[in-house]
């Protein structure tokens, strides 16, 4: 039995602005990286040295991953397995703007829906491809740490413990707080928590 | 009602024996009370001004409850229907006694079956009673809801807001004071917004 931890990036200046980012690659600035650190304090605290740390491409996911090995030691992998979705022709609006703009496919999302827009990455494809990154890394002695964003690490979660995508029963873990999966030896996934470092 | 917080009670001396507590009476331990009172100082902080707070009869869930309601300076209510699942006969039994008279129940248990064992409280049983007294409260509560139940209690009630299959553990059990989060959907339906938190890990805000 052991477990990943899913890490969500620290906030970038376009988070704090209410704006989608998707694969728009923002970077951290000196808040974000102050939040990351925070976090990555606790989690070297609790997981110590030797951790496996793995990373999103986007900057904002490997900036925060940073901050984990200045502490714990070892390179950051990139892998894709835990990209962002694409937003499509969403990325770089604010979300009022999409809700006035968009309203049909705003409410397609919030009952946990694919909106219909052009570009859009769907959300099966999205929770098949997390989930099975995490089971290649997965490992039964050693823990990870997995930086990634909101959907993904939501999306993966519902796949572990065999959710459907459309499902609503977890929420976002927040900007650089953690969830934390745990795999036991028969290979079934639970849920050990959610939102660690969150208000 | 706004948000629905679930915590666990603090420490006993039969958790750290690792024994089954169910429905026997088992006060905290001194760590416990401790682990009640830093609970009590972050939640208070978290939870709505006008919060209910809600919990099982026995007096491990009721002392942690009361920690919060003397730092929010309001009573907690008593609903027995928030109790552990009932043990039966695996109530105060050592790990070991359990594996070795039990070898075949115990595995089944540990499969997140039912055991079979007299006076066990299947999934089922616990998740109805559970979800009927939080949506008993929630309907009345005009802010937040704060539940103090126990470590079986509260993952197969959440499980049972949720809908989740009992067939698997999707979700781990809480830690002694460690809570969870939900939120109830316009549509009915409740997700998991946060889950086995604790005190040390909340973040506090700007420059902590």
């Amino acid at each position: 039995m052991s477990s990943i931890v899913l890490w969500r990036h620290a906030p970038t200046p376009a988070n704090e602005g209410g704006r989608v980012q998707g694969l728009l690659d923002v970077e951290l600035d000196a808040a974000g990286i102050a939040r990351a650190a925070w976090a990555a304090e606790r989690l070297a605290a609790r997981y110590g040295e030797g951790l496996r740390v793995y990373s999103s491409p986007l900057r904002r996911a490997v900036q925060t991953a940073q901050a984990l090995t200045a502490i714990v030691g070892g390179e950051v992998t990139v892998d894709h397995a835990f990209a962002q979705r694409s937003y499509g022709v969403w990325e770089g609006l604010t979300w009022d703007e999409v809700r006035r703009d968009w309203p049909q496919q705003w409410r397609q999302r919030e009952a946990g829906l694919d909106p219909d827009i052009p570009g859009w990455d769907g959300q099966e494809a999205v929770a098949a491809r997390v989930l099975a990154g995490l089971e290649r890394i997965w490992d039964p002695e050693v823990p990870a740490v997995v930086v990634s964003h909101g959907s993904p690490i939501t999306l993966g979660l519902l796949a572990a413990i065999g959710e459907p995508a459309s499902s609503v029963v977890l929420g976002r873990v927040p900007h650089a707080a953690a969830a934390v999966a745990t795999r036991v030896d028969s290979g079934a996934w639970h849920i050990e928590a959610f939102g660690l470092g969150a208000d | 009602m706004t948000r629905l917080f679930i915590v666990r009670h603090g420490e006993t001396e039969w958790n750290t024996l690792g024994l089954l507590q169910g429905t026997s009476d088992i006060p905290l331990s001194p760590l416990g009370r401790e682990q009640a009172a830093r609970m009590a100082a972050t939640l208070s902080e978290l939870v709505s001004p006008d919060a209910v707070l809600v919990s099982s009869h026995l007096s491990r869930a009721l002392d942690t409850g009361k920690a919060l309601g003397a730092a929010l300076g309001t009573d907690v209510a008593v609903d027995a229907r928030l109790r552990e699942r009932a043990y039966g006969v695996w109530e105060g039994i050592t790990p070991e006694e359990r594996e070795r008279r039990w070898p075949r129940e115990v595995a089944a248990w540990h499969a997140h079956g039912n055991p079979g064992i007299e006076g066990f409280e299947v999934h089922e049983q616990v998740a109805a009673r559970m979800v009927a007294a939080i949506n008993d409260h929630a309907q009345k509560a005009p802010g937040d809801l704060v539940v103090f139940t126990h470590g079986s209690s509260a993952r197969i009630g959440m499980m049972g807001l949720l809908g989740l299959s009992f067939e698997h553990r999707t979700l781990g059990n809480l830690g002694n004071t460690c809570w969870s989060r939900l939120r109830h959907r316009p549509d009915g339906r409740w997700t998991l917004e946060r889950h086995n938190v604790w005190a040390d890990v909340v973040y506090v805000g700007g420059g902590a």
